[in-house]
């Protein structure tokens, strides 16, 4: 008897109808084999025996068209199509509950995703950290300027010390401007998050020493294609934020996503026109945040952070 | 309204006498002209055991030198119950029935 051949037949069998059709089934057929095994011959035997192989396995197979689940969920699939197709109504409105339920829950994905889940768009995300300066609480809040400067040199060469202040400001000429996020950033801070230019260059240090020079700005790659229709000559050309004039000098790619800034000035070059008089001028008064980057001198991200409150205390007041 | 379709009517009916081997009652069917496949047979049968209407045990017999499995039923009291119900109510809508003359339908 092909115990064997059975015993893995069985197992095509679904579990749902195996005991009940396939085991009594295949007695059946084992038992009408006994029977007529009457051929001496052992080519007679040896048919007898692929008959009854071919004939068990027809029977699993038969067993998995008999499996209920599939035959009733085809047959709820039939219905549920005939019942849509004859409710045009309640089909729309199932459509149209579905699409606005997707959209939205899509809409605060691609929100969550872009400021909380995504990595920064910059070359190395994991060694930046944001810092800041410790309360008598033991919270970290936002610092001064100056205090910002002297933290910076204190840090150097072991850490690099960014500061960036975010604000809303009128871009565009006086008969055509509109309020856009703007960023106050520190000369270094292109250099700290490792973001190359797309076009012209982007703040350096230069632009932070030279005080009250003529006011310089990079702009996002997006407001460049939005609203200067993506023109190549527009380094060096003119943008008016609140009213001023700033120059083009670059314009940062891939930074949009994080930054979501139209555009940027060093502190040092136009802090006096962008609307932001007191950021960052004198001691004490709030405004900037700090971003540090990594020094390949093996220290680590935690030790960074507590080194930049360490500096940020030491200098307050 | 009786709910027993017409095989299951057949299957009980033929229990109520008595216990019949799986491989009988197949063959009661196909006189019938029923060639129903062994799986779809024994599928049908299990949920007559579900509904308790009828009980299978598996016998052990001796065939050509070998021992093989049968699978045995035998007719419950609700099984009876059943038939009887299911015979009556045909029985009954026969007896009301009025003959079908010829042409009184055109």
């Amino acid at each position: 008897m092909p115990d064997r051949w059975i015993a893995w037949c069985r197992r095509l069998a679904p579990p749902s109808v195996r005991d009940e059709a396939f085991d009594p089934s295949v007695e059946d057929l084992v038992q009408a084999a006994c029977a007529h095994a009457t051929g001496p011959g052992r080519l007679a035997r040896l048919a007898a025996g692929l008959r009854l192989r071919a004939r068990v396995l027809v029977v699993a197979l038969q067993c998995r068209r008999l499996a209920p689940a599939a035959n009733m969920s085809a047959r709820e699939l039939m219905v549920v199509a005939r019942r849509l197709w004859r409710q045009p109504r309640f089909t729309a409105s199932v459509v149209l509950t579905l699409a606005l339920g997707l959209g939205a829950n899509l809409t605060v994905f691609t929100f969550v995703d872009a400021f909380l889940i995504a990595p920064l768009p910059v070359p190395s995300p994991g060694a930046l950290v944001r810092a800041g300066e410790a309360r008598e609480n033991g919270e970290v809040d936002i610092t001064s300027y100056l205090n910002y400067r002297d933290g910076r040199d204190a840090a150097r060469p072991a850490l690099d010390l960014a500061a960036h202040a975010e604000t809303m400001a009128l871009v565009g000429p006086a008969e055509a401007s509109e309020a856009r996020p703007v960023e106050v950033v520190s000369g270094n801070y292109f250099r700290v998050l490792g973001v190359a230019p797309q076009r012209g260059r982007l703040l350096s240090d230069a632009d932070d020493t030279a005080e009250l020079a003529h006011p310089v700005a990079v702009i996002s790659d997006r407001y460049w294609r939005s609203r200067l229709g993506g023109r190549t000559d527009v380094v060096g050309q003119p943008v008016f934020i609140n009213g001023s004039r700033f120059e083009i000098i670059g314009v940062a790619v891939g930074v949009q996503r994080h930054l979501r800034r139209a555009a940027h000035r060093s502190l040092g070059a136009g802090d006096h026109a962008a609307g932001g008089e007191a950021e960052g001028t004198d001691a004490g008064a709030p405004g900037v945040g700090m971003v540090v980057d990594d020094r390949p001198d093996g220290a680590g991200h935690h030790d960074h952070r507590g080194r930049a409150r360490v500096v940020a205390r030491g200098r307050r007041d | 309204m009786q709910s027993a379709a017409h095989l299951q009517f057949l299957v009980r009916e033929a229990l109520v006498d008595s216990e019949q081997a799986g491989r009988d009652l197949r063959e009661l069917l196909a006189s019938h002209g029923v060639r129903n496949s062994a799986p779809a047979f024994y599928q049908m049968m299990a949920r007559l055991e579900v509904a308790g209407l009828v009980e299978g045990r598996y016998d052990q017999k001796l065939v050509a030198g070998q021992n093989v499995k049968e699978r045995r039923y035998r007719v419950t009291k609700a099984g009876e119950r059943s038939v009887d119900a299911t015979r009556n109510f045909y029985v009954a809508r026969f007896a009301a029935a009025r003959p079908v003359r010829k042409g009184s339908h055109a």
